[in-house]
């Protein structure tokens, strides 16, 4: 209880470095008071900083803060343009870059077992993209928990963590990237669009309930066997294409054939994965094997409301009648509908193998013939055709 | 022990350069260090020096205090209190209130002022936050323009 040398403080006005006096913890009430910008500059000031801004509680991730608008042009009118061209997508990846440099030097050699301290408090953060990055599960699992404010989410070719847990209310944007997991569990009622890629997960373990998903959108462009494969994916989620979905996009694929049992589909009495009110399916990949025939019969016979079925990057479409595997067993199919507009207009090949000039087959080729308006080629190595 | 607390009625703080200043109990409730003082003592009147702290920036304090600590004041005349009370100080007046706060082991007061200094360096260059915390860097210049081309973007 001794009074300070007030020589010093009369010279200096009373705060001669002062600052590196004082605890950590006000320090981090300082940086935590700074914008993100701020915040980071602050690791220039002397290495103490660097250990502050390396172990504060909390960041704002505030990309105003973080993308600056083009100089000179900084009115009130052109600000609010960039707020709009935030929404594109060259922003929000440079954004996601800078959010990924800040972690990766904040949270150093990944070597904690709690939530990242900073992500502590991230209400504000909206627009999150982690790639590369080594978590377990609590942090993960915390950094989702506490960036509750998230909207899009991308998580890339990241590891270390068994389980994920996205239960985020606002999110509207989810993308699952090459991901080794046990289990995934993805609860968001608002959720749109879902983008799942290259994931290995065992199939019971992937649960997802998002009612009101507009895209979805599977593809396994990787080759390793233990990859989920698109049906597995069909087969457990039973709620993932409930009533609000209307896009719907199949990617057919040599190295992960989504189908590999035939009788998958007829199998299954209660086929519930579909959607009632599928409005637009989009098919990529198509090879024309009899199981992805099934898989789309399937679609077809169930997704009432479809409008449009694309098939893309297959210019060839190929049908084959086989008996084993026969497209279309009920013969009323075709007739039943009324507006079956499931043929998509850019369709230029049409082969058909194995006609046997059975009804329904005729009628699926009306079908064809009649919707294909760009079609130029029709091949028809049997020559039965009853005329129709 | 509670009983003798609430018998105390008048606290008595004595500032580093000899200044008194008489204060109700729940005044300093939110002074750590010196309700932990009082905590200790079994007296009916305790007068406290506080030797780290000067007259001006402890009436300051005081006065944040009895605002705050008011019932009847509504939230945005505190809001409005402190807009103007952050407005009427200078840049050196808050780093000292800083540390007053921080040696009286103020929480709220702390966070406060640490908002206030936080205002003071936001947008400022880094030379102007090392001069203004008069931070001498330990970093070799090589060290600096690496540390600062990692983060180039917040720099722009």
């Amino acid at each position: 209880m001794s009074i300070p040398s007030s020589k010093k403080e009369v010279n200096e006005k009373r705060r001669v470095d002062f600052i590196s006096q004082l605890p950590d913890d006000i320090l981090f009430f300082i940086i935590s008071s700074l914008s993100i910008d701020d915040a980071v500059k602050t690791s220039v000031l002397s290495k103490r900083w660097i250990y502050l801004r390396n172990n504060v509680s909390h960041f704002d991730f505030d990309w105003t803060h973080m993308l600056k608008p083009v100089p000179n042009i900084y009115n009130r009118i052109s600000y609010n343009k960039f707020l709009k061209s935030l929404a594109t997508e060259e922003n929000a990846r440079k954004y996601s870059e800078i959010v990924n440099g800040i972690l990766h030097q904040h949270i150093g050699d990944y070597l904690i077992n709690s939530v990242l301290p900073a992500f502590e408090s991230c209400e504000k953060l909206k627009i999150l993209k982690l790639e590369k990055m080594s978590m377990v599960d609590s942090i993960i699992n915390g950094i989702l928990e506490n960036c509750f404010g998230l909207e899009k989410f991308c998580l890339i070719e990241s590891d270390g963590f068994d389980s994920l847990k996205i239960e985020n209310k606002n999110l509207k944007y989810l993308e699952l990237l090459l991901l080794d997991v046990e289990e995934i569990d993805v609860n968001v009622e608002e959720l749109h669009v879902l983008v799942i890629d290259s994931l290995r997960c065992p199939p019971k373990g992937l649960r997802i309930y998002s009612q009101n998903l507009w895209n979805f959108s599977y593809t396994c462009n990787s080759d390793p066997q233990d990859i989920l494969q698109t049906r597995e994916v069909f087969e457990n989620c039973s709620n993932l294409l409930v009533e609000e979905s209307s896009v719907f996009t199949v990617t057919f694929d040599n190295c992960a054939l989504p189908f590999p049992n035939s009788m998958f589909w007829e199998n299954r009495e209660v086929p519930d994965f579909v959607c009632m009110k599928l409005k637009f399916v989009t098919v990529k990949r198509f090879t024309g094997k009899a199981l992805e025939i099934s898989f789309l019969k399937h679609l077809i016979t169930r997704a009432y409301m479809m409008k449009k079925l694309q098939v893309e990057e297959s210019s060839v479409f190929t049908v084959t009648f086989d008996n084993c595997a026969l497209p279309f067993p009920n013969s009323m199919f075709w007739e039943n509908r009324e507006v079956p507009d499931f043929v998509c207009m850019k369709l230029k090949f049409v082969t058909v193998k194995r006609f046997t000039g059975k009804a329904l087959e005729i009628s699926f080729l009306k079908h064809l013939i009649t919707r294909a308006y760009m079609m130029k080629k029709l091949q028809r190595p049997v020559v039965y055709f009853v005329g129709c | 022990m509670a009983a003798e607390k609430s018998s105390i009625k008048i606290i008595t703080l004595i500032a580093a350069d000899g200044s008194v200043f008489e204060v109700e109990p729940n005044i300093v409730k939110e002074m750590k260090t010196v309700q932990s003082y009082i905590d200790e003592l079994d007296q009916n009147t305790v007068s406290i020096p506080l030797p780290n702290v000067f007259g001006n920036d402890l009436a300051m304090i005081i006065e944040y205090c009895k605002k705050h600590a008011s019932e009847e004041e509504t939230k945005e005349a505190k809001e409005e209190f402190d807009f103007e009370f952050v407005k009427r100080m200078k840049s050196d007046d808050k780093l000292r209130l800083l540390q007053a706060a921080s040696y009286l082991n103020m929480e709220s007061f702390l966070q406060f002022m640490a908002k206030a200094i936080a205002a003071e360096i936001e947008n400022q260059s880094v030379e102007f936050v090392r001069d203004y915390f008069q931070i001498e860097s330990d970093f070799t210049p090589e060290e600096e323009a690496e540390l600062r081309k990692e983060n180039e973007w917040a720099f722009k």
